[in-house]
């Protein structure tokens, strides 16, 4: 039987499931890579899809994706296939820090690690040591990056209530959604607009009874 | 803000960090007031 998800819809938080956020990854795939971007807080964003203009004219000339994931407090590992190189946010103290290639920002986003004609061929979620939830993407240059939660992010998240909760990771689309996944094992896929119109916008509730799922070991 | 301008208002925060105007802290040690400023400026509000 064919059956339709409505990419407009939103999905309320819920806890795992992470075959569903599989179905919500599908739309980035086939998606053309653009470019890297350091945004505030040295946050990590990969740009995707096509080149839009902004809504604001303070950044009239600061193109972004269709697609942005944005990393936020998350480790991130690259392999550069091309070129035969591992690129790694945080690496472990065990390698000696003195054979490692430093790499700022700026050349990270001026030399293309992921080919500009490449496309995203998979997206998959897993679950994480952290806790949280990882996510895969390959690209059809061989290329991967994977993102995974910072082991301390999950901690802080959870034992403080005052402070507003920071995803893991987000994916922005072209649809007036997001998908907002983190702390933990929670996700979401949420208007991200404030243009908002009900007739299009049907709520999808499902939560796990069970609570949190257990953690790989 | 919704998310995708406080999206739009990272990536200007950072545009403006790169273009020298790293901000001032307060005697707190952070930049609260100096963010609102920017936040009312970026919105077109000033």
């Amino acid at each position: 039987m064919i059956s339709a998800l409505n990419l407009r819809d939103i999905q309320e938080p819920v806890e795992g499931d992470l075959g569903i956020l599989k179905l919500y990854l599908q739309q980035i795939v086939g998606q053309p890579f653009l470019f890297f971007r350091e945004s505030y807080g040295d946050e990590l964003t990969i740009h995707l899809g096509r080149p839009e203009e902004r809504k604001s004219p303070r950044l009239k000339n600061r193109f972004r994706g269709s697609y942005v994931v944005t990393v936020r407090g998350s480790l991130w590992t690259m392999v550069a296939a091309e070129k035969g190189m591992l690129f790694l946010s945080d690496p472990p103290k065990e390698l000696n820090r003195a054979e490692l290639k430093k790499l700022s920002f700026s050349e990270l986003q001026q030399t293309p690690l992921i080919s500009p004609d490449a496309n995203v061929v998979w997206a998959i979620p897993f679950d994480d040591l952290s806790g949280g939830i990882a996510l895969a993407l390959g690209f059809s240059d061989h290329g991967r990056f994977i993102i995974r939660p910072a082991p301390h992010h999950a901690e802080e998240s959870s034992e403080d209530g005052e402070l507003p909760e920071i995803a893991d990771w987000e994916i922005y689309t072209p649809l007036g959604r997001y998908l907002r996944v983190g702390p933990g094992q929670k996700w979401a896929y949420l208007p991200s607009t404030s243009s908002e119109s009900p007739s299009t916008t049907t709520s999808r509730k499902r939560k796990r009874p069970s609570g949190r799922r257990r953690r790989q070991k | 803000m919704d998310t995708e301008t406080a999206f739009d208002f990272r990536d200007y925060l950072h545009e403006c960090k790169e273009s020298g105007d790293y901000g001032t802290s307060n005697e707190r040690g952070d930049f609260t007031r100096e963010l609102r400023d920017k936040a009312r400026e970026f919105l077109g509000l000033e």
